[in-house]
């Protein structure tokens, strides 16, 4: 086992394409960091660049003290499990995992013992006869986790190894993953552009986009305290409502925020929440809040009630994601000085209870907590909560 | 229909005694082989050296084929999947080159190999044929089809370029393997102006050269031409029957119709 340091990396494709800008990380040993963002945003690269698989440009990387940037593939003593597994369709799956021990000239005895071995740890025994293309989905992706344990790596690299499966059988590989982590204690870097598979895994999260690192924290804290508006949108499903507004104390001296034709008083846990938040009095800022701290006015026990016109409803069974505005204007939110239009027009989102009978195109009224809000300034970063 | 009957009037005229060939033919019992008989093919044998002629062509389109499949999918890969100075420059030539039928450039070669004294070789008739811009065009567009990730995994396990091209791209292209076997075993079984302008004797001279110089070997005997003929198509169907299954496949799956 080994950490890996990530020292100022960039890359930089032929194309001019900055894939990857600045990014420094320390990945400590035993740690499984999950890697996700949006299609392009870099993560990929960071994997590949740790394989061998492509050149930094800039930067080093540091694989248990020693850095690898001039080494090969395999001389970093690094595996990776790829999004379509790339099992060697022309080998047995014995074949298949012996493969990298054939490379390292093991004896065959050796190679029989280890492919057996993990062959056991992965539930394929039965299946070393087989060729990848008589497996399943499933089975294809334990032969790909077993090529990459087998020659016992100090890191292991694993690119959205989830998204070829259907939703079922991701849940239960997911759920292997995380117990075969646990139990072998290997350093792993995990690229998913699926959040749910990031918050559920990591045992820290880093958030990318467009080559810089957002965020890297614990699941809890990333959902929690989002750094900037990226990662709020971005954590969270649906992600967080965010929408521009001004703050100004009203006549009982509270601070009070647009909401629309609104005005939403925030109570002092709110406002304490943050530090120097009373600070923005009257400067623009963008606030946000999750979709499932939206209550139905009916259960409403703050008296912040907005009255809103609902344009869509998703069934989810257990729950139902409601889309609403706050008026029937068309939305147009960031970037530019506040004003009503901007968050009357915006599509908002809510988490409700199935129990609740919401028809799209109807009217409901709605309220939330306001402590439950959190205030970016306007170059979307989030401001500081108050320790 | 057009394709078949001939060759089906063939083999059976080939079985029949020498005057019926002429005499059934435009009738039904021209495909009917009454009366079978071997002796056709005995004639060719006692008349020219034609297990020599057949050795020839065998040797030389298999040699061909050999180093051709060899020559040519590295080439392909290079172009497919590393990358040097002028690469794109290199595989626009490739390309462009597939358009030059061989009689274009026969001239300038024939000179030149004649300075270089390998007339009447089996040199001449294999090495100008063992690069071919249409091979490497179907190796090309099988590599890069092929999903780069399982170069990527066999990097990581420790293969380096020479392996993984062996033991990992070659298995997986089975059927562009195949096609351009056949291809160039058909191309080159059937050469005939670049033999006849290179060679003189009979030592090295090929099958198609040997049959148009039977045509007019007097007695004029066509029970004898049609067995010729049909000794000289026998290993291009073998050969054609043993891979046409991948054959179909690579053809396909190189995006080119055949």
């Amino acid at each position: 086992m080994a950490d890996i340091q990530f020292n100022n990396v960039n890359k930089i494709f032929e194309d001019g394409t900055h894939a990857v800008r600045d990014l420094s990380l320390v990945v400590s040993e035993g740690e499984l960091l999950v890697i996700v963002g949006p299609s392009g945003c870099g993560k990929s690269t960071v994997l590949r660049m740790v394989a061998g698989l492509e050149d930094i440009t800039g930067g080093t990387i540091v694989i248990g003290g020693k850095t690898v940037n001039n080494l090969q593939p395999q001389q970093r003593n690094v595996a990776m499990v790829f999004q379509n597994y790339a099992l060697y369709p022309h080998m047995t799956v014995r074949k298949n995992i012996a493969f990298p021990l054939k490379m390292m000239r093991l004896s065959k005895k050796e190679q029989n013992l280890r492919v057996e071995e993990t062959a056991d740890l992965l539930g394929l025994t039965s299946l070393l006869s087989r060729m990848p293309k008589s497996l399943s989905g499933g089975q294809k992706q334990r032969v790909a986790m077993g090529r990459a344990l087998v020659r016992d790596p100090k890191v292991l690299l694993l690119d959205e190894p989830l998204s070829n499966l259907d939703a079922k059988l991701r849940l239960q590989i997911r759920n292997e993953i995380a117990a075969l982590q646990r139990r072998l204690g290997r350093t792993t870097l995990y690229v998913t552009h699926d959040q749910v598979e990031a918050m559920t895994l990591g045992d820290r999260v880093v958030v990318l986009a467009d080559g810089f690192l957002q965020q890297v924290d614990p699941p809890k804290e990333l959902y929690e305290s989002p750094a900037n508006i990226f990662v709020a949108g971005f954590i969270g499903n649906p992600g967080m409502n965010i929408f521009p507004t001004v703050l100004h104390m009203n006549d009982r001296g509270r601070l009070e925020m647009k909401f629309g034709a609104d005005d939403i008083e925030l109570y002092d846990k709110a406002v304490d929440r943050f530090s120097g938040l009373a600070n923005y009095e009257d400067a623009q800022i963008i606030a946000g809040i999750r979709p499932e701290s939206f209550v139905s006015s009916s259960q409403n026990t703050s008296g912040n009630k907005v009255s809103v016109l609902v344009t869509g409803v998703e069934t989810l069974g257990h729950e139902n994601i409601v889309y609403f505005r706050l008026s029937d204007s068309e939305e147009q939110i960031t970037g530019k000085p506040f004003n009503e239009e901007m968050t009357t027009g915006k599509l908002y989102t809510m988490r409700l209870e199935s129990t609740q009978h919401v028809e799209a195109g109807s009217k409901m009224d709605i309220d939330f907590d306001t402590e439950a809000l959190y205030f970016f300034s306007r170059d979307g970063k989030a401001i500081a909560k108050a320790k | 229909m057009i394709f078949i009957v001939p060759i089906i009037f063939m083999i059976i005229g080939s079985l029949k005694p020498d005057d019926l060939v002429l005499a059934e033919m435009g009738t039904v019992r021209a495909f009917i082989p009454d009366s079978i008989s071997l002796e056709n093919y005995g004639d060719v044998y006692r008349r020219v050296a034609f297990g020599r002629f057949m050795l020839n062509s065998l040797f030389i389109t298999g040699t061909i084929c050999a180093l051709g499949l060899c020559v040519n999918s590295i080439a392909a890969y290079s172009f497919a999947r590393l990358s040097w100075a002028g690469r794109n420059i290199m595989l626009l030539a490739v390309l462009a080159m597939m358009v030059l039928p061989i009689e274009s450039i026969a001239v300038p070669l024939f000179f030149l190999v004649t300075k270089w004294g390998w007339r009447d070789t089996y040199l001449v008739q294999i090495i100008p044929f063992i690069a071919n811009a249409f091979s490497i065009y179907l190796f090309y567009t099988y590599f890069i089809s092929m999903p780069r990730e399982l170069e990527d995994a066999s990097r990581i396990d420790g293969a380096g370029p020479f392996r993984i091209f062996l033991q990992i791209i070659v298995p997986n292209a089975k059927p562009v393997f195949a096609s351009v076997a056949i291809l160039t075993f058909l191309t080159q079984w059937g050469a005939y102006i670049w033999p006849l302008m290179v060679t003189s004797g009979e030592d090295v001279r090929p099958l198609p050269l040997a049959i148009a110089s039977f045509y007019t070997l007097p007695p004029l005997k066509w029970g004898d031409i049609m067995a010729f003929g049909v000794m000289m198509i026998a290993p291009i169907l073998l050969v054609f029957l043993i891979f046409q299954q991948w054959f179909v496949r690579g053809v396909a799956s190189a995006g080119v119709k055949g």
